[in-house]
């Protein structure tokens, strides 16, 4: 019996890009470690959370795949929460490119536009401003199984 | 389509793409999209949750000839509560429906256009 073929997983573009915010002086500034995939309870204000909406493999074999990430930045006034949704397009824009030790390499974004779309789980509604990058990505070497 | 000492260059003529764009079989093919890209968002979309109905409230609209810019078709979601599901809340986990749901048909889709 031959060696099965070695499989290379895409990342996990929800949990790289919440840890590659965590990991950016400007944010931590802003919401220390508050960068999130699910909101948890009792959580303190300003936040983030990031979510992976669509993953678009481009063709067979799979390996390079296009994430669309959906990034929030919640509470605070407007202006902070539009603060921290700019910076964290930006860091995505300009930093994240480049391997990414155990999840893969990223190799470029497409910015989206930033949307102001406040909470309405809350009266009066929290500020919210959004966007959703395109995030092009493979697997990387340290993520062989 | 220009011929040049290197080869022949593809001009696009804007006539040209009017006339192919208001065509009939156009007509049938863009209303056959828009319904598949209605059936995806349909999929993906929650049940009704108290008084929003989102499944019944996404509607396919055949293509119609448009002034100046050949036949258009569209999908139309009428329940208020669509940004809901779409970009979610605090509470609220963001499903996106229709930014998955088109992609998912086979179309590309951008924000704002």
């Amino acid at each position: 019996m031959t060696d099965p073929h070695p499989l290379y997983l895409p990342p996990n573009m929800e949990s790289l890009v919440s840890a590659f915010l965590r990991d950016q002086a400007e944010l931590v500034d802003l919401v220390d470690d508050r960068v999130y995939t699910a909101i948890p309870k009792g959580a303190v204000y300003p936040l983030v959370r990031v979510t992976q909406i669509l993953d678009t493999p481009a063709g067979a074999p799979l390996w390079s795949v296009a994430y669309s990430v959906q990034v929030e930045a919640f509470g605070g006034t407007k202006a902070t929460a539009w603060l921290i949704a700019s910076t964290a397009r930006a860091a995505i824009d300009l930093r994240i490119k480049g391997e990414h030790l155990g999840f893969g390499v990223v190799n470029g974004t497409t910015p989206g536009s930033l949307l102001d779309l406040p909470d309405e789980d809350h009266e009066p509604a929290k500020p919210r401003w959004l966007f959703t990058s395109t995030i092009y990505a493979r697997p990387g070497a340290t993520v062989q199984s | 389509m220009p011929s040049s000492a290197r080869g022949f260059r593809f001009v696009p003529d804007p006539d040209g793409i009017f006339e192919a764009s208001s065509g009939d079989a156009v007509k049938g093919i863009l209303t056959q999209r828009a319904q598949d890209a209605a059936a995806e968002i349909k999929k993906l979309a929650p049940k009704k949750r108290a008084f929003f109905d989102y499944r019944r409230s996404v509607k396919a609209r055949a293509a119609k000839r448009t002034a100046g810019k050949g036949y258009e078709a569209a999908v139309e979601v009428t329940s208020p509560g669509w940004h809901l599901p779409e970009y979610g809340t605090s509470r609220i986990q963001p499903t996106a429906p229709i930014r998955r749901g088109v992609p998912l048909a086979g179309l590309d889709f951008r924000e704002g256009e």
